[in-house]
Formats: structure tokens, C-alpha cells, sequence
């Protein structure tokens, strides 16, 4: 009797199980199916990606070439303006794609840094004909080489296309260790752009702006227990040696442990024993933004420190706002013109007014006496050419950087239009603009002058 | 028994399936998209973010758990009171700016763009690592901006394939804390603990022949620095 109805059970069960069985398998192979479209879809989006990075590599290449040998024989000044400015956004665009290739370090270093010290040169080159410079057989000569390099790279890019390659094939440790064939074309091609001689010239990516020597390396040097003492008397507390920081500005490390609880990590120049920076230890909780008005009081407090730590004749430019901190910038002022290339900045706590952070390294590099030039136009006539767009509010002489490493001595105006604050920097010299700035009045910055 | 035995693998495929399912379906809808304002009901990191800072500056005394309840509502009017903003209790552009708080969708200009992509490389590089550390990292990014070596824009530098780990295991897209917010934004402002430097490492985790061959130029907690 049991077993009868177990059959009947068996038997009636049996179609169902089946039926689920058959239904759940081709929902399974269903989905399967579409999962590995999917990462199909989503491997071929990438090596496309890829590809298309690649050519733009690849026909950049060719056409910063192309524009380079044009240059050989375009005489006027202004067909050379645009074939300059032509490799520089070529050179743009070019180290955007490079960016985006799966390329192992050392490729993708000596590749970027060829298209981008090419495109600088190029725009500094630019700037020169524009002022009337035009271009020197030694520049020519630059050229000729930049044409040659982007022409030769742009050949063994071409020779790795027709080997098809394996996009596919590039993971993190198969670039890094480079032992799939897919990567022999960039291996090649980095051995050759590192043979390349170094570029020489002056521009934000130039090697000359890396390695300059700071104004500070000609001060005498300092021991660490002096270095101690000096900051002992700024900031008295417990000190702590850490490990001394070398480059550009070589620097004693060390960690104040102050009365009030609060611990600062300070650098200390090794020449001359100058403040570098006051680090944080610690991200403040509060986060409080000061109204416009409490800047004063914070720019007092701030001044009076920079007097303290050696940092003289300062001026506020510029105040931002944010964790509870205020981020004031000064420049020193020599002679009434403010020196923008030694901007000095300084966190003060919004609240306790209490000194929080500095970072001087601009100071460092850069700060001497200067030779400063008496201005050649005067400012009536040079007002008369500012944009009668500019509503000005303000006028100065200032020192400014500009992108060749060179300082100009500017008449700076200040003043709007429409909305917006603008300044706008006339060569004192020339008369010629050097730059423009416009002030972002960001949602916690303020423009102190 | 042996009816148990036969559906057994039936019902273990249909869990999966409707497993499967659920799971493709999830990963085919668009994470719900954020609106530009965070307001009662709503729940997230973003929400989380948002009890933190009301807490640590005193607004809210409530927990943090990342849902949007009354108790939140009230601490965000209460804010909204001393900020002279509408009290409204909806935390809207105006509300956020003020708070610090980056709502996705709200329009940006592109230094705050800047602030949220470096705060997320730090928040996922370095989160747990010495203050110190955290704006470091930020600052090692944007030596790579200035160098020639390195693409020229932030976003270029950050995802430039295998560059920052962050990157490809997806923490890059966590919701920063604010802590790593402000590490970056005092790196874009100019500090630099590293002095210059172009790579860091850990070296419990790295394998990386050639980044182990360069000189190490300081430590700060798990990381070594180097040019």
C-alpha cells in the first residue's frame, strides 16, 4: 500500500521535476549567455579604447612631425605663430592618448615626457615670435631633431600596428614585467625615446626648471641643534628628530610636541637654517568659515609670526577658507613692488587665531634683493591701454613669474567686469600685457586687496 | 527520500537562477541616480558623510548610519538656522556648500572637480594611514600633474591604467570622508611633506622590481615615498 503511493507520487512528481529542471537550465544557459556577452562586449569596449588611444598617439605623432618640417621653410612670423601654436595643441592631445595606453612606467615616463617637453618648446618658441623674437639656427636646429624624434617614433608605432597588438594581453604584471611579446615594440621604443638628448630650454616642463639650484643654497649651513634651537624659540615644547628630507631644498625634519597639546611637523633648510614648512599632523575637526571681516585679525596674527620666524616686509595677497583654517598667502614687498614669485602662505586656526601650517618653498627658492628696474612707461598712458572692459579698483607695480623662468616688473590693475574680478599685468618695460588673471571668487576665497 | 533527492538539484538551480537573476538585473540597473539634494528617507555614504560633519560640529547627536530620519532633518534646520539658510531641512547646493559636502550632480567648478577625484584617490589609497601620509599621497599625484613624465591634468594622472591600485579595484568610487577631503585640498594648496616625490609604495605589498630599485626618499606610516 505505502509503496504503491510512493510510485504514484514518483510518477506524478516526475514531469514537473523535469519541466523545472528544463525551464531552470535554459534560464541558466540564457543568463550564462548574456553575462558572457556582456564581458565580451565590455573586453572589445576597452580594446578599443585602447586602439583608439593608440592611433591617436600614432597619427599625432605624425602630424607634429609634419607641422615641425614646415617650419623649416615658413619664414613669416605669422605662419610660424600658427604652426607652433598647432604642435602645442597637437602635443596636448597626444599626451592624453599616451595617457590613457597600458604602458609599463618607464615607456610611459620617457614617452610623455618627449611630447610634452616638445609641445612646451614649442609654445615658448611661440611666444617668442610673437614678441618679435623670430627664431635663432640654434632653435631651427631643436626643431629639425623634434621633427626627426616624432617622425621616428611615429614609424615604430606604425610598425607595431601591423603587428596587431594583443590589447588584450596587458595586465598589470605582464606590463610591469614585460615578458609577453606583445609589449617587444614598447620596450624598444622607450630604449630609444631614453636615448634622445635631454631638451634645453626654459619652460614649465624643462629639465633647467627641475633642476634649478635655490636662491637658499648659497647660505651657510646650519647644524640640526641649531636648526632646533631656532624653532625652540617659536614654538617651545618637546622636540623629536625625524629622518632629514633630501632634494630640491635639503631640509631637517622634526616633530614639536607644544604645551597646548597640539604637534607640529617642521622643516628646517639646511642652509641657513630658514622655516620651510609647518606640516599637518592632524585634519582639524571644526569647520567653520570666518566672515570677510575676521580677516584682518587673522592677517595680524599671521604677520606677526611671519616677522617672528624671519620672513620681513610681508604683505597679505590673497585668503581662503576651509576646515576651520584660514589659508592666507603674502608676498614679500621691496621698494613698494610686491614680489609674487616668493609667496609665502600660512594656515591660522579661524577660531583660536593660533598658527597651524606654513609652507614657505617658494620663498626659499626664490627670495633675494632684487635688481628691480625703474618702470620705463608711466602709468597714465599705460592706464589708458587696459581694456576699457576693466573697471579698474586698484593698481600696483609687481614682480611676476612668467613661464619662460624669467621675472618681469608689471604694472598690475585690478577691477571688474561684469561679475568677475580680473588682473591684468602690463610689462613696465614694454608696455606689452603679460598676463591675465581672473579672481576666483571661490565659495571660501576671498581677494584681500 | 528519493523525492527530496530529485527536486534537491531543481530547487538549488532555481535559488541560483533566481540568484543569478537578481544579481544581473542589480548590476544592469544604474545605481539609483543622486539627486542634487539629500532630504528626508534618503539613506547612503553621502548621508553618512553628512551625519558626521553635523555631529562632529556639534548639530547632531543622533547615530550615524547613513539614513536621512527626522532626527537628521531637524539637525540640518538647525544648521541651516545658524548658517542663515532657509531652513528648510533639505540639504540643498546652498546647504552643502556650506557644509562642505560634495552631492553628486550638483555643478561644480573644476577646482571643486579637482578636490573630490584627489580626495577619493587619498580616501582609498591611504585612509587609516598618519594625516601626514593622506595629504602626501594627494601631493605625489599632483607632482606627477607639474612633471613632464606624467599626463597633465588630474584626472589624466589618476587613471592613467595601472597607475593608483584604487583605481582598478574600484575604491575610487567610495565617497570620500572628510578628513581626505581636507588632505587634499591642503595639498592643492601647496603642501608637500614629500618634498618633490613621484611614487609611493608599501613595500609589505608591492612586487614591483622596478619600483623597489628607486631610492627611497622618506616613510610616512605604511608608505615609502620616492622620486
Amino acid at each position: 500500500m505505502e509503496k504503491t503511493a510512493w510510485i504514484k507520487i514518483k510518477k506524478a512528481a516526475w514531469p514537473i521535476t523535469a519541466a523545472v529542471l528544463a525551464i531552470a537550465l535554459i534560464g541558466a544557459l540564457a543568463w550564462g549567455r548574456s553575462a558572457a556577452n556582456g564581458r565580451a562586449a565590455t573586453q572589445a569596449n576597452l580594446e578599443h579604447l585602447y586602439q583608439s588611444a593608440f592611433d591617436g598617439l600614432d597619427n599625432g605623432l605624425r602630424t607634429i612631425s609634419t607641422d615641425l618640417s614646415k617650419l623649416r621653410v615658413a619664414t613669416s612670423s605669422a605662419q610660424q605663430t600658427v604652426l607652433l601654436s598647432a604642435v602645442w595643441r597637437e602635443a596636448a592631445q597626444v599626451q592624453e592618448a599616451a595617457g590613457l595606453l597600458p604602458l609599463n612606467t618607464r615607456t610611459s615616463n620617457a614617452l610623455l615626457r618627449f611630447i610634452n617637453q616638445t609641445g612646451d618648446y614649442c609654445y615658448m618658441l611661440c611666444k617668442r615670435v610673437q614678441a618679435g623674437q623670430g627664431i635663432g639656427e640654434e632653435q631651427y636646429k631643436t626643431l629639425l631633431t623634434l621633427e626627426e624624434q616624432s617622425g621616428a617614433v611615429a614609424d615604430e608605432l606604425d610598425g607595431m600596428r601591423e603587428e596587431n597588438v594583443d590589447w588584450a594581453a596587458f595586465s598589470a604584471e605582464a606590463i610591469e614585467k614585460a615578458q609577453s611579446e606583445a609589449f617587444d615594440g614598447f620596450n624598444k621604443l622607450s630604449q630609444s625615446i631614453e636615448a634622445y638628448p635631454t631638451l634645453i630650454y626654459d619652460g614649465p616642463f624643462s629639465e633647467s626648471e627641475e633642476k634649478r639650484t635655490p636662491v637658499s643654497s648659497a647660505l651657510e649651513p646650519v647644524s640640526y641643534r641649531a636648526a632646533q634651537a631656532a624653532m625652540e624659540q617659536l614654538f617651545p615644547g618637546v622636540y623629536t628628530r625625524k629622518d632629514d628630507v633630501d632634494g630640491q631644498v635639503p631640509q631637517y625634519a622634526m616633530e614639536a610636541e607644544l604645551e597646548s597639546g597640539q604637534t607640529l611637523d617642521l622643516r628646517v633648510t639646511k642652509h641657513g637654517g630658514l622655516l620651510y614648512a609647518i606640516l599637518p599632523s592632524q585634519a582639524t575637526a571644526t569647520d567653520v568659515i570666518p566672515e570677510p571681516a575676521q580677516v584682518p585679525a587673522l592677517e595680524k596674527a599671521a604677520l606677526a609670526f611671519l616677522e617672528e620666524a624671519g620672513f620681513s616686509n610681508m604683505s597679505g595677497v590673497y585668503a581662503q577658507f576651509y576646515a576651520g583654517a584660514a589659508v592666507l598667502n603674502f608676498a614679500p614687498v621691496q621698494n613698494g613692488v610686491i614680489l609674487y614669485p616668493d609667496l609665502v602662505k600660512v594656515w591660522v586656526d579661524s577660531s583660536t587665531q593660533q598658527i597651524l601650517g606654513l609652507e614657505a618653498h617658494n620663498y626659499i627658492v626664490n627670495h633675494k634683493e632684487r635688481q628691480l628696474p625703474s618702470p620705463a612707461t608711466d602709468l597714465v598712458s599705460l592706464s589708458k591701454r587696459v581694456s576699457e572692459r576693466l573697471r579698474i579698483e586698484n593698481t600696483r607695480l609687481a614682480l611676476i613669474p612668467c613661464e619662460d623662468g624669467q621675472e618681469r616688473l608689471c604694472y598690475e590693475f585690478t577691477g571688474t567686469n561684469g561679475e568677475d574680478t580680473f588682473s591684468l599685468y602690463l610689462d613696465a618695460k614694454t608696455g606689452l600685457e603679460q598676463n591675465v588673471l581672473l579672481i576666483v571668487d571661490a565659495e571660501d576665497g576671498v581677494f584681500v586687496y | 527520500m528519493k523525492k527530496i533527492r530529485l527536486l534537491a538539484p531543481a530547487a538549488v538551480m532555481l535559488c541560483m537562477l533566481v540568484l543569478g537573476g537578481l544579481l544581473f538585473s542589480a548590476n544592469k540597473t544604474p545605481a539609483r541616480a543622486a539627486g542634487a539634494a539629500l532630504r528626508l528617507g534618503d539613506r547612503g555614504e553621502t548621508v553618512r558623510t553628512l551625519q558626521e560633519k553635523l555631529k562632529n560640529w556639534g548639530y547632531y547627536n543622533g547615530s550615524v548610519d547613513g539614513i536621512f530620519g527626522s532626527k537628521t532633518e531637524s539637525a540640518v534646520q538647525y544648521f541651516q538656522r545658524r548658517n542663515g539658510l532657509t531652513p528648510d531641512g533639505v540639504v540643498g547646493p546652498a546647504t552643502a556648500e556650506k557644509l562642505g559636502l560634495t552631492l553628486s550632480g550638483t555643478s561644480g567648478n573644476k577646482n571643486q572637480g579637482d578636490v573630490n577625484l584627489l580626495a577619493r584617490v587619498v580616501h582609498g589609497e591611504a585612509r587609516g594611514e598618519p594625516y601626514m601620509g593622506q595629504v602626501a599621497v594627494a601631493a605625489v599625484v599632483l607632482n606627477r600633474v607639474d612633471n613632464a613624465q606624467f599626463p597633465n591634468s588630474i584626472s589624466g594622472v589618476v587613471y592613467q591604467p595601472y597607475a593608483f591600485s584604487v583605481v582598478l579595484d574600484g575604491q575610487i568610487n567610495l565617497t570620500p570622508n572628510s578628513e581626505a577631503i581636507r588632505a587634499a585640498r591642503d595639498a592643492l594648496n601647496g603642501y608637500d611633506p614629500t618634498s618633490g616625490c613621484l611614487y609611493y609604495y608599501n613595500p609589505a605589498k608591492t612586487t614591483n622590481k622596478w619600483m623597489l630599485s628607486r631610492p627611497i626618499h622618506l616613510r610616512i606610516g605604511e608608505h615609502v615615498f620616492c622620486r
